[in-house]
């Protein structure tokens, strides 16, 4: 309730929509506010080394930055001059510092009144790795703390423009880290993480055609996953990342197609002689979201994979490139409420009946993403010139660019949490 | 595993089914069509499985993976209305001069390049402008081109001529091309593969 009210208040220039049910969270969480978790400043391991206490200050400012990105804890730092932390729930401190050529740390996480440890570990890490040592903190704290898995180690794909040909780029999910993947010089398209974030799908012209590609992270190397002559477009890959689906027009209409990355077999899912596109699973791999035009404008549409029958979700203007949220309760889609309006995010429940628009007019918002944890959505937008991809709370708040990468970015598609 | 087993298909049938006639495509497809839906499908606005229209324009395409295709003034670019594939009279009387060209020359392997407007989402824009082209090469086909002679390609929003957003440059981003192939220096040698 509170997440709603936040954001009802947030939202200035939002007309709210005619509509009575509004009492639901968005992102699968409580609804409460996040307990208090109080921050101390992070030892040295040597206290008289500059040095420990610069990786003490390193280490501390990301795991702070991870643990505010959860949304899961309010953070209340601590140290010299600061008040202690009132009605802090957990407490975090470390140690920090060199040992022989390794990084080290000790974490710890108590209560925030009797100081009882719930979560301690020392952790032995080459340098070089100290921003995924921090994540790999963080995570560990959230999963102490909350039972639930955290997010601080996952990735975002998304496509660049900055060489003046479109490649597709990787970064950390607090925009560390960017780095470009292919070097295609042709137009490379919609990337799409498999759900272990070790491989993306994605589309090239550097052959002539818009062929599918999966480019292996681990190794670097790349296959051809679908080289039809027309469109070969990655949807989504399936949660256990055996199937992908996509879109192909194999010389007629674009279609709906699944791929079954073992066998190479191909299933066509929709037979229609519009355009349909932009399939995306449920979690439970039962359904596929997707956009057709077969009604005029683009809509999203569910496809029942046993049923075999497809029912019409969304009643605006325009819907197209919808996300299924990893709990399942929700789609992300980018659309539109009048034709001259700008593509907003919105979500929209699982009858059709529930509507919630997260952006409200701030340049054009397309290509919603979820965090594997469904509490962030990433999309691109042009509200501050250029396309750029922001992260918001799936209730629509407290929108941030991501990254301040030269050239336009479009298309992010969020890692899984990788096991 | 529940929903494998019976609609999964090699990758080769399916070249095998692109390649006949449309009689017999026809049929394939609407067998499948009916098998596929449901009764309470058609009462959801069209519905996933609506029979196609299958025009008689299923041949197979030029490839488009030999040589490079670049404009000639002889054949025209035409123009769409936002979000549509629908030709315009204007349209079809542009399109008839270049299936003129086409005629005149048998000769001529071209390429139909289906573009969009920077509006709407980079998926969506790559299958309309698929069907722009799509449309366009159906028309050629229609008014006596060999259909091998013609290759399709979809750009969506990817290849705009001008990047402003205002209506006149929308309409001139909103276009399909018909490109002439020109063929690599060792044309019909065989050592002359793609690029």
């Amino acid at each position: 309730m509170s997440l709603l009210l936040a954001a009802l208040l947030l939202l200035p220039a939002a007309p709210a929509p005619a509509q009575t049910t509004v009492n639901i969270s968005v992102g699968g969480g409580t609804s409460a506010p996040p307990p208090v978790l109080a921050l101390a400043p992070f030892a040295a391991l040597d206290v008289k080394s500059g040095a420990d206490a610069l990786l003490a200050k390193q280490i501390r400012d990301i795991v702070r930055s991870d643990l505010m990105l959860s949304r899961r804890f309010n953070v209340q730092d601590e140290g010299p001059g600061l008040p202690t932390a009132t009605a802090a729930v957990w407490r975090l401190s470390a140690t920090v510092g060199r040992e022989a050529d390794k990084l080290f740390a000790q974490v710890r996480l108590e209560n925030g009144d009797g100081g009882q440890a719930v979560f301690e570990r020392y952790y032995r890490q080459d340098p070089k790795w100290l921003r995924p040592l921090a994540h790999r903190i963080s995570d560990d704290v959230v999963k102490a703390a909350t039972g639930r898995d955290g997010i601080a180690g996952t990735r975002i794909a998304f496509v660049n423009s900055q060489t003046g040909h479109k490649e597709v780029y990787v970064m950390d999910y607090d925009g560390a880290n960017v780095r470009r993947l292919t070097d295609d010089r042709s137009i490379d398209l919609l990337p799409r993480f498999s759900p272990d974030g070790s491989e993306i799908a994605y589309t090239s012209y550097k052959r002539g055609n818009p062929d599918l590609y999966l480019l292996d992270l681990t190794t670097g190397k790349e296959s051809t996953l679908s080289d039809a002559q027309g469109l070969n477009i990655a949807g989504g890959f399936s949660p256990d990342g055996t199937e992908l689906l996509m879109t192909m027009s194999r010389e007629r209409s674009p279609n709906l197609y699944e791929l079954d990355l073992k066998t190479k077999a191909l299933a066509r899912l929709t037979h229609y002689f519009g355009a349909d596109s932009s399939p995306t699973f449920s979690p439970d791999a039962r359904q596929v979201a997707f956009v057709s035009d077969r009604s005029g404008n683009p809509q999203i549409y569910l496809l029942d994979l046993a049923a075999k029958s497809a029912r019409r979700l969304t009643d605006l203007n325009w819907c197209d490139s919808p996300a299924w949220s990893p709990t399942g309760e929700w789609i992300a889609f980018a659309g539109r409420a009048n034709r001259f309006d700008k593509m907003d995010i919105f979500l929209v429940d699982l009858t059709g009946s529930q509507i919630r628009q997260l952006t409200h007019g701030e340049g054009s918002n397309e290509d919603p993403t979820w965090s594997p944890d469904g509490r962030l959505l990433a999309f691109s937008s042009t509200r501050d010139g250029r396309r750029r991809i922001y992260v918001m709370d799936a209730d629509g708040s407290a929108p941030r660019p991501v990254a301040d990468v030269p050239g336009s970015s479009s298309t992010p598609s969020w890692s899984g949490i990788r096991p | 595993m529940w929903y494998h087993g019976a609609m999964k298909r090699p990758i080769s049938r399916f070249l095998i089914l692109a390649s006949v006639a449309g009689l017999a495509a026809c049929a394939g497809t609407k067998a499948s069509m009916k098998s596929g839906s449901q009764s309470g499908a058609a009462a959801n606005g069209g519905a996933a499985e609506a029979a196609p229209q299958v025009p008689p324009t299923q041949v197979t395409e030029a490839s488009l993976r030999v040589g490079d295709f670049v404009p000639r003034e002889d054949l025209k670019t035409v123009h769409f209305d936002y979000d549509s594939a629908k030709l315009s009279p204007e349209t079809l009387k542009t399109l008839k001069a270049n299936a003129e060209v086409l005629k005149a020359d048998p000769s001529l392997v071209v390429e139909v390049t289906g573009n969009c407007d920077a509006r709407g989402t980079v998926a969506y824009n790559l299958a309309l402008g698929q069907r722009r082209a799509k449309e366009v090469r159906d028309y050629y086909i229609l008014l006596g081109v060999d259909g091998t002679r013609v290759a399709t390609i979809s750009y969506g929003k990817e290849k705009p001529l001008c990047e402003e957003s205002t209506p006149a440059c929308w309409a001139r981003n909103r276009r399909a091309e018909t490109l002439a192939r020109v063929p690599p220096p060792a044309a019909a040698a065989p050592a002359a593969t793609s690029r």
